[in-house]
């Protein structure tokens, strides 16, 4: 085990400052901005201190501020300075399902939870802690004086555990509540989910009784994402930005056909409003996608938060089954913070749990050339094979090194915990796999082919001589790189030998994973698109790519130099079967004068894309000149959105290196 | 190879996909080689010539070539690869250089194309045999017509062109009742002369047009002459300039419209 794993297992009284630390040393991450960050937050961030996840809530919740504001129509707030230190990782990166917490009362799923064993009991002492918050709140908002908005903030309050909510803005209320108490007990990465689909039937009811119209409804959504964009800093993970509250739209239905309504529209106009990098959406499309949603869904990218995402109902749904979801379950998916396709109300899913590197693999496999020379490009490739086979044997028996911190709170509000009596974190849940994140595979193929081309094909040099400048990062070698860059790149275009060849190596990779359940009897699933491009690649060695040492690999499925078209072609004739579908999206930059000058025919080019059968998809809607001067003068741009690997963040908020290679894909985009 | 093999060759120089400024909807655009005309400002020389033309890389020093043969067989495949994205009037649009020069070699392909439903335009100089337009007539769906110099004289000096031919060609474009779309590429000095740009309004106005699409000259070819160790003109004009010309069109009830690339 390594040591980091073993710090993020055991070292419970004081690992829990990690998550809030992270994002300061993203961009170095020397160690002397790892300890004055640590000690920052050391100072600022207390614990609660217990075995017990669920008397160390109880003790938060006792302990916490209460911050009634005034100025908005919710409730909802934090208290920054406090959080839980408890045996064990706290799960991320998914939603609960919140239609639980409007269409049925709380105390239905509280009576189902609490018992005499040890679930039922952490279950009871988890109901009291979020009864008692409830009531602090609810005796804050008597103390004041009563305006109408306090009073219907009162009545919210005195309903919100045992009734089912009666109205929109009460159901709106009630996910604010529950996303705060997540929030608050360091779960980190917290979605939305399917927040139209969920709130449709509420939302029609008022509607139909005339409690409510579009306006208002829209007045209500939009202050709904701004509350949910404070504590940005508190909420940023990874990255500023990285804060994973993730709003899922739209769908394929079980019949096929495409379910949309009045919401879908209006939170995806509000999202163009918003003006912030999060909470952000995913629209999933299908070929059966009205053209109005998509030119709406246009209109948002143009706005530039980064959102929407498309995910592509025709091919998810498909590929989810296959690897195991049932058929209903698939056609109600939603994603984890990113994009990797999660099932909420049903899953414990962890979809980031570790991240394999195709090019590790390549890196020993052509060290061993000294000793093995290989005689051709097949004896390579077999061999690269074997050690990418036994490196994903070491991933997924790492990925079962982690101890799980139990999790009352969600288990009661996911399917058959309470019934199997079985904390989430134990495998109470219907799901329990692992995603893999993936990196380098672009840069490998594209290596691999090269010296194909020109060691074996070609004789141009051998692998020694290649592999001689390779390990001295080119110094020395410019002719050689220069020769490698301007070989013909393979990944990212539509030809069949890099396709056949990227099938092959995700066929690998996966096959070995599922071979080694975990220790709930879950599969693990790999994707490929991760956030780890850049850090991952920062202690590699360069590449036959035109990547050098420390490099950036290449991000998700990408290319430079080709056109849309072709990479949406590229992109759906990978496999996304066997347990190939945590994620896989193609990313990319488009100026923002293009969709102005043709904003009907980027609509079209989604229409046509949907139909020839992306994964998911997402873009920058950005020219690298704005960038260039945002970098050079931050103070004029503090509200620049990009988006960055799944998530969109403040431009100048990035570290430099992730800044640079923005800037980089935004110039290449425009050479097209 | 044989014979019958090199017959089913076309010479082209580049295809490129999600083209948005060459016709309708999303396309793709084939770029042939070899043009009769010699326009100073013409922003792909390297199609002028229909013989491969060898170059220097610049980065590299590798020798690169200008142009390359494919058979019909490949070119379909190629074009029919983005079908998908052929919506609403989307498809193909042959462009150069002068594409239509090579018909008698691809009319198989404008053929098949065809029976599939796809969308054909050519972007022409109309400067042509008249045969050859007639046989285009029968496969393409849009036909975009560049209006360049239209004095006799100038014409002729300038593009190497005879604007007889080109006007007999678009009195057979209007009478076929194909679409067709027309466009000035303004150049300053050459095309965007008062005097052209009145006989141009003359000649829309004789043939009915009523719109017109102006080109901004730009100097994005710029590189490629150098590639071909080639003279170059400055073709960038200022957008004063444009609006003044949309203006002129304007007042002889000629909706122009200005596109920049």
């Amino acid at each position: 085990m390594n040591i980091k794993q073993k710090i993020k297992n055991d070292l419970w009284r004081i690992n829990y400052i990690l998550p809030f630390a992270r994002k300061d040393i993203a961009g170095s991450g020397s160690r002397k901005d790892l300890l004055r960050s640590l000690a920052r937050n050391f100072k600022s961030v207390h614990p609660v201190v217990n075995k017990s996840v669920a008397i160390a809530t109880l003790e938060l919740f006792k302990s916490i501020e209460i911050n009634v504001l005034d100025d908005s129509t919710f409730v909802y707030f934090l208290d920054a300075s406090k959080t839980l230190a408890v045996p064990g990782n706290i799960i991320d990166n998914f939603s609960i399902d919140y239609s639980k917490i409007i269409y049925e009362s709380f105390e239905s799923h509280r009576s189902n939870a609490v018992g005499e064993d040890q679930y039922g009991k952490d279950a009871k002492i988890i109901c009291d802690a979020i009864e008692l918050l409830r009531h602090r709140i609810e005796n804050e908002l008597k103390k004041g004086t009563k305006d109408a908005k306090r009073a219907q903030k009162i009545i919210w309050f005195e309903r919100l555990l045992n009734n089912k909510a009666e109205h929109f803005d009460e159901a709106l209320q009630r996910i604010l509540f529950f996303n705060q108490i997540l929030w608050q007990t360091r779960h980190r990465l917290n979605g939305l989910g399917r927040l139209d689909k969920i709130l449709g039937p509420v939302y029609q009811h008022d509607l139909e009784n005339g409690y409510l119209d579009q306006k208002n409804a829209k007045t209500l959504i939009g202050e709904f994402l701004t509350i949910l964009g404070r504590y940005h800093s508190y909420k940023s993970t990874a990255l500023y930005g990285d804060i994973g509250q993730i709003i899922i739209l739209g769908g394929t239905e079980k019949n096929g056909s495409y379910f949309y309504n009045d919401l879908t529209k209006l939170f995806l106009s509000c999202q163009s409003k918003n003006n912030a990098p999060d909470p952000k959406t995913i629209l999933r499309v299908s070929r059966q996608t009205p053209s109005s949603l998509l030119a709406l869904s246009v209109e948002c990218l143009r706005s530039a938060t980064g959102s929407p995402l498309f995910s592509n109902d025709d091919v998810i749904i498909p590929a989810l089954i296959d690897a195991g979801i049932v058929e209903e379950d698939a056609y109600n998916y939603c994603t984890s913070a990113c994009w990797e396709p999660f099932i909420v109300g049903n899953s414990f899913d962890q979809n980031n749990m570790q991240i394999f590197d195709y090019f590790e693999g390549l890196d020993s496999t052509l060290k061993q050339n000294e000793k093995m020379s290989f005689q051709s490009f097949d004896e390579l490739l077999q061999a690269y094979r074997k050690e990418n086979i036994k490196n994903a044997r070491v991933t997924a028996i790492n990925a079962d090194e982690i101890k799980w911190a139990k999790d009352p709170i969600v288990s009661i509000l996911t399917n058959d915990c309470n019934r199997k009596r079985k904390d989430i974190s134990d495998g109470g849940a219907k799901y329990n796999n692992y995603g893999i994140t993936t990196v380098g595979l672009p840069n490998v193929i594209n290596s691999l082919l090269t010296i194909r081309d020109l060691v074996f094909d070609k004789h141009e040099y051998t692998l020694s001589e290649l592999e001689t400048a390779r390990l001295c990062d080119y110094e020395g070698y410019e002719d050689i790189y220069k020769r490698i860059v301007s070989h013909t790149k393979a990944f990212g275009y539509d030809k069949k030998e890099s396709i056949q060849l990227i099938n092959i190596l995700t066929g690998d990779v996966v096959a070995e994973l599922r071979k080694h359940s975990n220790n709930f009897g879950g599969q693990l699933k790999i994707g490929i698109s991760s956030p780890d491009y850049i850090k991952k690649a920062k202690s590699a060695n360069a590449d036959y790519s035109g990547r050098k040492k420390g490099d950036p690999y290449i991000t998700h499925i990408s290319a430079d130099g080709v056109s849309l078209t072709e990479l949406v072609r590229f992109a759906s004739k990978l496999e996304y079967d066997k347990g190939r579908c945590n994620g896989n999206v193609v990313d990319f930059f488009i100026s923002p004068s293009l969709i102005e000058k043709h904003f009907d025919k980027f609509e079209l080019f989604l229409r046509g894309a949907i139909d020839t059968g992306f994964f998911q998809m997402q873009m920058n809607v950005m020219d690298s000149n704005t960038l260039i001067a945002a970098k050079k003068n931050p103070q004029d741009y503090p509200g620049l959105i990009v988006r960055v690997w799944g998530f969109s963040a403040y431009f100048v908020e990035l570290p430099e290196n992730y800044q640079d290679l923005l800037i980089e894909r935004a110039r290449q985009a425009e050479k097209i | 190879m044989t014979e019958e093999e090199r017959k089913r060759l076309v010479r082209i120089t580049d295809i490129q996909h999600f083209c948005l400024d060459d016709g309708p909807g999303i396309r793709t655009t084939v770029f042939f080689k070899g043009c009769k005309l010699r326009c100073p400002w013409c922003c792909n020389p390297e199609t002028q010539e229909y013989k491969i033309q060898e170059y220097t890389d610049k980065e590299t020093g590798d020798t690169k070539s200008f142009g390359y043969d494919i058979t019909l067989e490949e070119l379909e495949s190629e074009l029919l690869n983005d079908k998908e994205f052929y919506i609403a009037e989307g498809g193909i649009t042959l462009s150069g250089g002068e594409p239509l020069l090579q018909i008698e070699t691809y009319v198989p392909l404008l053929e098949s194309l065809s029976k599939k439903g796809i969308n054909i335009s050519v972007e022409t100089s109309l400067f042509i045999d008249n045969s050859i337009l007639n046989k285009a007539i029968n496969y393409i769906d849009l036909f975009l017509i560049d209006m360049k110099i239209v004095d006799y004289d100038i014409c002729k000096s300038v593009l190497r062109g005879d604007i007889n031919c080109y006007l007999n060609n678009l009195n057979d474009v209007i009478r076929s009742g194909k679409k067709y779309l027309i466009r000035m590429p303004c150049i300053k000095d050459y095309t965007a002369t008062k005097k052209n740009i009145s006989k141009i309004i003359d000649l829309c106005k004789e043939k009915g047009i009523k719109e017109i699409q102006l080109l901004t000259g730009h100097s994005l070819g710029l590189a490629k002459y150098l590639l071909l160790n080639r003279e170059s003109v400055n073709a960038e004009i200022s957008s004063s300039d444009m609006r003044h010309i949309r203006n002129e069109f304007g007042n002889s009830d000629i909706r122009a419209e200005i596109l920049k690339i």
